[in-house]
């Protein structure tokens, strides 16, 4: 649960974070939360096998992709965790040996919790928005719904 | 044993249910949802009271032209819904309607969701909006405690905001009035 601080927080915070937690940083405030559980995690992770195979590794499919699970992105001051998150291999020719990924995503994939939901769309939406990530799904596992955005003047 | 096969609901089969529930009709299915409970009515309530007096009557100041109401029966095309509110402008519609449902398509709609809806006003009744060419949008999620503003554009609801928590808003098509977000969630 996020804390606001008095002064911005920094990623020296977030590496002060203990790391059962999840740590972001959004808008120069710090949030953590608990690694998901159950359904949640079975989501994200159904849809990173029906997305990975044929997007990653061309099985039954086009290839081209490179799809990660919880990839750890530096956009400007803003460290997001998105659930899944996939790069034209165009763009992202190899995978980077840090943690930290700072080419935007073309595809982000947010898993929605009641703890979470509301956090994800006002505040990391417009954060990926802004760094012109091209598409943003957002999964709903207790309502079984998907949604699909497409960035504007794409 | 055969499967009857199934026909489309009709009017008939939405006036025949019982008060208490909100009837729909899309996609040629019937649709039947309890009242709103709270907090989902709080919020449409004072929704509604926060629009009405400035853009309805024009009160302290505001510009009016509009006519707003609550849980309106709407048939658009072969669909029909009913919008938790929904408002049009008076030079589209003049005077205030005396049927129980109306065609004309407003020029704003709100839902309010709840889990049990939220999946159904998402999926199936953005759609129906975006089809009968309403405008504005607004999505208001009293658990989430936030507002989602979409315009129409070419036929796809674009996402212009997400609102959420204490926010004083100024959200189209209704800018010219600050909403305090914290009174629709009973937070003051």
């Amino acid at each position: 649960m996020a804390s606001p601080a008095p002064r911005r927080a920094t990623y020296s915070d977030l590496l002060a974070v203990p790391s059962r937690l999840i740590a972001e940083l959004i808008g120069g405030d710090l949030h953590t939360q608990p690694r998901p559980g159950g359904p949640h995690a079975a989501a994200a992770s159904i849809l990173g096998m029906v997305v990975g195979n044929p997007f990653h590794r061309g099985s039954g499919g086009p290839g081209g992709w490179v799809i990660l699970d919880e990839p750890e992105l530096h956009l400007d001051e803003d460290v997001l965790v998105p659930d899944l998150a996939g790069w034209r291999r165009e763009r992202m020719p190899a995978i980077p040996e840090t943690a930290a990924f700072e080419l935007a995503p073309d595809w982000i994939c947010e898993v929605l919790s009641p703890s979470t939901e509301a956090i994800d769309r006002t505040e990391k939406l417009p954060i990926y928005a802004r760094e012109k990530v091209d598409h943003v799904w957002l999964l709903n596992p207790r309502l079984q719904m998907l949604e699909a955005f497409v960035l504007d003047g794409s | 044993m055969t499967l009857a096969a199934r026909r489309k609901a009709t009017y008939e089969d939405l006036l025949a249910l019982p008060e208490h529930v909100v009837g729909e009709i899309v996609g040629g299915e019937l649709v039947v949802s309890p009242r709103p409970a709270m907090p989902h009515a709080t919020v449409a309530s004072v929704l509604g009271a926060t629009l009405l007096p400035p853009f309805q009557f024009g009160d302290g100041g505001g510009p009016g032209g509009w006519w707003i109401f609550d849980e309106p029966e709407l048939h658009l095309h072969e669909e029909i819904v009913v919008p938790d509110l929904a408002g049009w402008r008076r030079e589209r519609m003049p005077a205030a309607p005396t049927d129980a449902f109306l065609t004309l398509p407003p020029d704003w709609v709100c839902e309010v969701l709840s889990p049990k809806t939220s999946r159904h006003d998402r999926t199936k009744k953005l759609p129906i909006y975006a089809q009968a060419g309403v405008p504005h949008l607004w999505l208001l999620d009293p658990l989430a405690q936030t507002l989602e503003v979409f315009r129409l554009d070419g036929g796809y609801w674009v996402l212009m905001a997400v609102h959420g928590g204490d926010e004083v808003v100024r959200a189209a098509p209704f800018e010219a009035v600050g909403i305090n977000l914290a009174r629709l969630w009973g937070r003051a």
